[in-house]
């Protein structure tokens, strides 16, 4: 039996705009184990990114709760929810979400040095990860000197910097050409092959979902079949 | 059109408080340059009423000449035949009475013979208390200063000594401080009693006559003509117009340079104001350029904007301008207490004026934001791609260098003369814009250095670098740099000059007392040797003249017997002084100061026209001396030559060199010749009120510069608030890869502490180059004077500055512990 990873349990989610009360998820449950490859799928507003980012914890669910490793991270503190971001967690973002002025080595780096870690301890993995995100000659070139294709790839080896136990993908190749995105994509499937990290993705293509192993359909914020 | 202007207008509103901050700057400019008018006026209405003070609304004055043998009252037959072209002629009678509680105490008035109705009609008394009624008899009018020293009120008695008697006269009203009562303390009291009365002491004759014309454009005429007429006499002009020029040109200066320095300031406060308002009203700016508007019309629209932002900004200046003249009139005045009913005068003028240069620094100040955002492409504003593609590294700070190296290298070799003025000063302002280029190149080497500090964190060395990407961050170390760099230079623009003034007196000034005498003959002169304490003495006569053939003036035309004058009074000798001195004891020859040989051109062998009252006297420039105390426009001739020219007997002043304490020599000076000791003062008494005066000058310049670096302040407040904003979404993506709260926090304090540091450093070290230019800056108007840096005060502002710093960090670490990560990233 493989690991659980994660689970979600009764997960509600409101927001309130104006005076009114928007649901956007509605009591969902779900679990995910080690290794898995999990594409969300759904119309716009279902709210896939909304729960991708409540299991990220760059958001707080309004009913039920989250685990991570069998913590609710729900209700972590300040300092354990960003050593969870750079320790347990990895983010993959649609508009790529690079720091500007750091060179591609240096925003791969940034959540290590943010851990404390030394940049010669750890200089070798990085080498590695540039070389595998075919990235290597293009380490000392900031975000602005990137096509997005390799933005998005910079991004990809920032998540994975810290060995995370899940990588988080909202729409990672939204804003990327057809071929850049399913080079984009065999990425993503060689890390969840030969490194094992699961990967919650969210997509509204179903195409790319067809990558992963397990598909989440959600609409009008409940999972439906 | 319309509602592409309402759109706009409405994005404006929406963004309050950078538009307050706007307008905020916009109205301290304002302000700053309303007062700089005003406070000219006020000088001139000072000066002015100094002036009229003694000439009230007449035209000429008539009195007779000092000099020995001339007649002691005026014979007014022979004006008789101008009576028709008169609107009036006041025959008055003057003496000097002293009034001697004690020695110590002891003041000669001047006290004026007069038929009150007259007197009212040329210079109008307002009563503070008393009244005019039965104006005869041993009656007074005295002003409220001398009431005070002396403890008077109506109906008093006061004795004074006339002639040789004691007679005891009733105070029938206290005049309030204006017309011939302002500024007693400081030019001498006066007294005003009927006419009758003292032509019963000294007979019905007339020393002293005022005469107001029909038509006042013929002054000139007048005056040449009653000189011509009346030989025996001296003829005057009431209000010497070309005078109060002269002095209003030289109080108003200082002022005019500071107001300059805050311009320059304003402008860019402004326009890093600009520059935040275009960038947050780029999405709009695309949307209407998506629709179709032009560039052409939003520029126009967008400019349009800035000009009534300009003139609001300006309008509100006004109102604020006011309170910065009270400052400033206090400021200025709070050493002087012989000045009072100082009036702040303004008028509509002066609002029109200070409105339309608020207006025209706003749109100048926007022109470059406005254009560069209209410029961008509206693909780049839809897709956010709002950053410059560099080309490759900018070498501008090789141009701020050479600024920087221009003033240090070349000032030291500028004449002292106007032209080196303009050059100097127009160098040091250049350095302000090498600052300006530099900065980017000296901040990127510092955070170079980040990694190698020992005690820096990654969220340290992060912030040092956003230091050195940011252009909102760098802006603010500009801003601040260079606010520094202003106050670092004024503040040792004072303090040099202070000091230099304190040095003169302390060892350049070798007289210990200043005298004048009743009357200086040879008995008081041997009265006077006999003193004890009284070492030595020398005489001078001393009176101001105006310069015929170069259009300016002596403050100060000395005429001396020897060269012993010089070793008591301060002045720098070269060294073929003696061939001078022997020129202007053996013809008409004058020695001038090197001030005037450098500001006019004035050479050796120069003929210079001097205006001696009523006629004019050529002169040769025989030598040069340096002269500080007089602030430059000196002249010395012989002391014959000055009798003859002038018509007088007595010394102006004589400086006495004392054997043992000035104050106790003063003391005996006073018992031995009391009545003819007119006023007396040791040199300590002379440098305090002088160093007063300069101080009140100096602290109200100082206003300007403390204001404008408040102003300042709250720019880079700003700056820093809106710089947060602008990169929430990084702040955002650090949130995300893990870095806490803290973290962020520690971040931004050390930007913004940073941001003090770097300020306060690149600024002092700039501000040094800039000194550089002080020593020719002021040569033209104060002489030689060494830089001393007010190292005490520049300590103080760093230290300050950089605590300023950091307390201002707790605005954006405040907003970054509300910021939600979710809503940054999605929906910025």
């Amino acid at each position: 039996m493989k690991q659980i990873i994660m689970e979600v349990k009764g997960v509600s989610k409101q927001f309130i705009l104006g005076d009114q009360t928007i649901a956007v998820l509605r009591n969902i449950d779900l679990t995910v184990e080690k290794g898995e490859f999990i594409s969300i799928m759904g119309p716009s507003g279902s709210g896939k990114s909304t729960l991708l980012y409540l299991m990220g914890g760059l958001d707080k669910v309004s009913q039920g709760e989250i685990l991570l490793n069998g913590k609710n991270i729900s209700r972590l503190k300040d300092e354990h929810e960003s050593a969870m971001r750079r320790k347990e967690i990895g983010f993959v973002f649609q508009s790529y979400n690079l720091i500007d002025n750091l060179t591609v080595e240096e925003n791969i780096l940034l959540p290590v040095l943010l851990d404390g870690r030394k940049k010669r301890e750890v200089m070798g993995e990085v080498e590695n990860l540039m070389k595998a995100v075919g990235l290597f000659e293009r380490r000392k070139h900031t975000p602005r000197e990137l096509s997005g294709g390799q933005q998005q790839r910079t991004a990809i080896a920032r998540a994975l910097i810290n060995r995370p136990d899940i990588l988080f993908a909202d729409e990672p190749i939204g804003n990327l050409d057809s071929k850049t995105g399913t080079e984009i994509l065999e990425l993503l499937k060689k890390i969840n092959r030969e490194q094992g990290i699961t990967i919650l993705m969210v997509t509204h293509s179903e195409e790319s979902a067809a990558c992963g192993n397990r598909i989440i359909h959600l609409k009008d914020g409940v999972i439906s079949d | 059109m319309n509602l592409i202007i309402k759109t706009l207008i409405k994005n404006l509103l929406e963004k309050k408080a950078r538009t307050c901050l706007v307008l905020f700057s916009i109205a301290i400019s304002a302000a700053l340059f309303f007062a700089n008018q005003g406070f000219s006026l006020t000088c001139q209405q000072m000066f002015l009423d100094a002036s009229v003070r003694w000439g009230g609304n007449a035209d000429l004055y008539i009195e007779p000449l000092k000099s020995a043998g001339a007649a002691e009252w005026i014979d007014i037959s022979p004006m008789e035949t101008y009576r028709g072209e008169f609107a009036y002629q006041f025959n008055f009678i003057r003496q000097n009475a002293l009034y001697m509680p004690s020695v110590e105490a002891m003041v000669y008035y001047t006290l004026i013979g007069a038929d009150i109705h007259d007197f009212n009609a040329y210079n109008p008394i307002t009563l503070k208390s008393g009244s005019f009624d039965d104006w005869q008899g041993f009656k007074l009018i005295m002003g409220e200063a001398y009431a005070q020293k002396y403890g008077f009120s109506t109906g008093d008695q006061m004795p004074l000594e006339l002639n040789g008697q004691t007679y005891e006269f009733t105070i029938a009203g206290i005049s309030e401080q204006k017309g011939l009562f302002l500024r007693e303390l400081a030019d001498g009291g006066y007294l005003i009693t009927p006419r009758e009365t003292l032509a019963k002491i000294y007979g019905d004759h007339s020393n002293l006559v005022f005469i107001q014309l029909k038509n006042p454009a013929e002054k000139a005429r007048f005056f040449n003509e009653l000189s011509e007429k009346l030989p025996g006499y001296a003829v005057h002009y009431a209000v010497d117009d070309g005078v109060v020029a002269a002095e209003v040109a030289n109080y108003v200066m200082p002022f005019n340079i500071s107001a300059a320095a805050v311009i320059f300031m304003s402008m860019f406060i402004i326009f890093t104001a600009f520059n935040l308002i275009s960038l947050e009203r780029i999405s709009v700016i695309g949307t209407l350029r998506s629709i179709g508007c032009t560039r052409w019309q939003l520029n126009l629209i967008l400019m349009a904007e800035s000009a009534v932002l300009g003139v609001l900004g300006g309008l509100l200046g006004c109102v604020l301008g006011l309170g910065v003249l009270e400052i400033i009139k206090n400021s200025y005045f709070s050493s002087d207490q012989t000045v009072y009913n100082v009036r702040i005068l303004l008028g509509v003028k002066e609002v029109l004026i200070s409105t339309g240069m608020a207006a025209l620094i706003t749109v100048i100040s926007a022109i470059l934001p406005v254009l560069k955002t209209t410029r961008i492409p509206i693909k780049n504003i839809i897709l956010r791609d709002l950053e410059p593609k560099q080309a490759g590294a900018s070498h501008s700070w090789l141009a701020g260098l050479a600024l920087l190296a221009a003033c240090l290298f070349i000032t030291p070799f500028l004449p002292g003369n106007f032209a080196g003025m303009i050059i100097g000063c127009t160098l040091a302002t250049g350095v302000l814009a090498g600052l300006v280029l530099v900065i980017p190149r000296a901040v990127a080497l510092v955070s170079g250095l980040a990694h190698v500090l020992p005690f820096t964190c990654h969220e340290m060395v992060l912030g040092m670098r956003n230091i050195r990407d940011n252009h909102s961050l760098l802006n603010n170390i500009k801003l601040f740099a260079a606010t520094i760099a202003i106050v670092a230079f004024m503040t040792t623009l004072f303090n040099s000059l202070t000091m230099d003034l304190v040095r003169s007196y302390n060892e350049n000034v070798r007289y210990d007392i200043s005298l004048v005498l009743r009357q200086s003959d040879q008995n008081t002169l041997a009265a006077l040797a006999r003193v004890e304490g009284v070492e030595r003495f020398v005489g001078s006569y001393q009176t101001a003249a105006m310069i015929a053939n170069k259009d300016t003036w002596f403050n100060t035309v000395y005429g001396i017997d020897d060269a012993a004058f010089f070793q008591l009074d301060p002045a720098v000798l070269p060294p073929d002084f003696d061939q001078a001195m022997q020129a202007i004891s053996q013809r008409k020859a004058i020695i001038v100061t090197n001030i005037m040989k450098a500001k006019y051109g004035i050479q050796q062998g120069d003929e210079l026209l001097i205006r001696f009252g009523n006629h004019d006297a050529a002169y040769t420039v025989a030598g040069f001396v340096d002269t500080n105390v007089c602030i430059g426009h000196v002249g010395y001739i012989s002391s014959k030559n000055f009798k003859e020219e002038m018509g007088v007997t007595d010394y102006s002043n004589i400086a006495i060199k004392t054997s043992g304490d000035p104050a106790q020599a003063k003391d005996n000076i006073k018992r031995a010749l009391t009545k003819e000791v007119m006023s007396i003062q040791t040199r300590q008494e002379q440098a305090d009120a002088n160093l007063d005066k300069v101080n009140g000058i100096f602290s109200s310049i100082s206003s300007y510069t403390y204001i404008a670096m408040f102003v300042g302040v709250i720019g880079i407040i700003n700056n820093i608030v809106a710089g947060f904003i602008e990169r929430k979404r990084n702040f955002a993506l650090y949130r995300c890869v893990g870095m806490s709260k803290k973290g962020i926090q520690k971040m931004l304090i050390t930007e913004t502490v940073l941001i003090g540091v770097l300020g306060v450093t690149f600024g002092i070290l700039v501000s040094l180059v800039m000194m550089t230019a002080i020593p020719v800056s002021v040569s033209v108007f104060w002489g030689t004077v060494k830089m001393i840096p007010a190292s005490r005060e520049i300590a103080i502002l760093a230290v300050v500055s950089i605590l300023a710093m950091a307390a201002v960090s707790y605005v954006p670490t405040l907003e970054s512990s509300q910021l939600s990560i979710l809503e940054t990233i999605k929906y910025e």
